[in-house]
């Protein structure tokens, strides 16, 4: 029994078909081979097939796949319309250009929407800062607090209730950089101020700025005489 | 073998495939050509000159050829056909209608 031989044409569609994300340009291929082929492919590779095959108008061919392309992502009604109003001036546009214009269109229109809803998050945002506390960089000045080592910090030890807290706090307190840097401050703002006279004597004391452990007691007790 | 039973077809490159006579006839249209002497230009002695079908092309088609009177005879395989070269071979293919 002679058995029906695929035809060679034949065989080519099918590989074809099941390469066609590979295919660029179609060169001369006859319309009716391409027919059989283009439809499926998805938009962006009939676009990269149009685009890649030079001189060569595939509208012929195509047209009505941009017109599906069209109605899948726009919807009937949108198709409708056009195709009435295109009868109605009688002119006929590809649907190739409908459909980039089209979503150029909806992207515009996205942007837009994006951009007004940007814009009214910030005037929510600006209202809501506008009646928050606002945070003060400048601290403002007062003599009995100009001589401590770190002025908000000293604070934190009144606040302190556990005592290792505050033990801790007042050990950092007197550490060697901590007198350092609040010795240069205090260096700063004695060239500035006039001081009273218990702060200004011990402030003027060491090389570091503050006295000496020999000259009291205990570390405990000065940052408490310091502070009257 | 008969001389006769042998055609000869030349791709543009000028290469030459000799092949049988009735695989060559697997294409309608070198049936016809070899059919009816004189009415063809291309068809001298047996020799069919394809001046817009490549060298690869050409031999990728003589294959099909054989191939496809294997399978009328019963033997289904499958031919296999490289991707870079559908669109030409199918281009060839439809001009031979084959």
């Amino acid at each position: 029994m002679m058995r029906k031989v695929p035809s060679l044409v034949d065989l080519c569609v099918r590989v074809a078909v099941d390469n066609v994300r590979y295919i660029g340009n179609v060169g001369e291929t006859e319309n009716h081979l391409l027919e059989r082929i283009l439809p499926h492919c998805t938009l962006d590779q009939l676009k990269h097939i149009e685009d890649s095959t030079e001189n060569r108008d595939l509208s012929p061919i195509t047209d009505k796949l941009w017109k599906e392309f069209y109605k899948r992502q726009f919807g009937d009604d949108s198709i409708n319309i056009l195709v009435e109003r295109m009868r109605q001036k009688k002119v006929m546009y590809k649907w190739k250009q409908l459909y980039e214009a089209k979503l150029k269109e909806r992207e515009k229109a996205t942007q837009e929407s994006c951009d007004r809803l940007r814009k009214r998050y910030l005037e929510v945002n600006a209202k809501k800062q506008s009646r928050q506390v606002q945070l003060c960089t400048k601290v403002p000045s007062s003599s009995a607090k100009r001589s401590y080592s770190g002025g908000v910090v000293a604070n934190n030890i009144y606040n302190t209730k556990s005592g290792l807290m505050k033990k801790a706090k007042i050990e950092f307190i007197n550490s060697r950089e901590v007198k350092n840097i609040a010795a240069m401050k205090n260096k700063a703002v004695q060239r500035s101020h006039s001081v009273s006279s218990p702060v200004k004597r011990v402030t003027s004391s060491g090389p570091s700025g503050l006295p000496s452990s020999s000259s009291s007691s205990s570390k405990l007790t000065k940052p408490i005489q310091r502070r009257f | 073998m008969k001389k006769e039973e042998m055609v000869k077809l030349i791709s543009a490159e000028g290469f030459e495939f000799v092949i049988d006579k009735k695989a060559a006839m697997v294409s309608q249209t070198i049936r016809n050509m070899l059919t009816s002497p004189g009415s063809f230009a291309e068809t001298e002695h047996g020799e069919v000159t394809f001046p817009e079908i490549s060298t690869t092309i050409l031999e990728k088609i003589c294959q099909y050829f054989y191939w496809s009177l294997q399978y009328a005879s019963g033997k289904e395989t499958e031919f296999h056909i490289e991707p870079e070269l559908t669109l030409e071979l199918m281009m060839a293919a439809n001009y031979l209608h084959t």
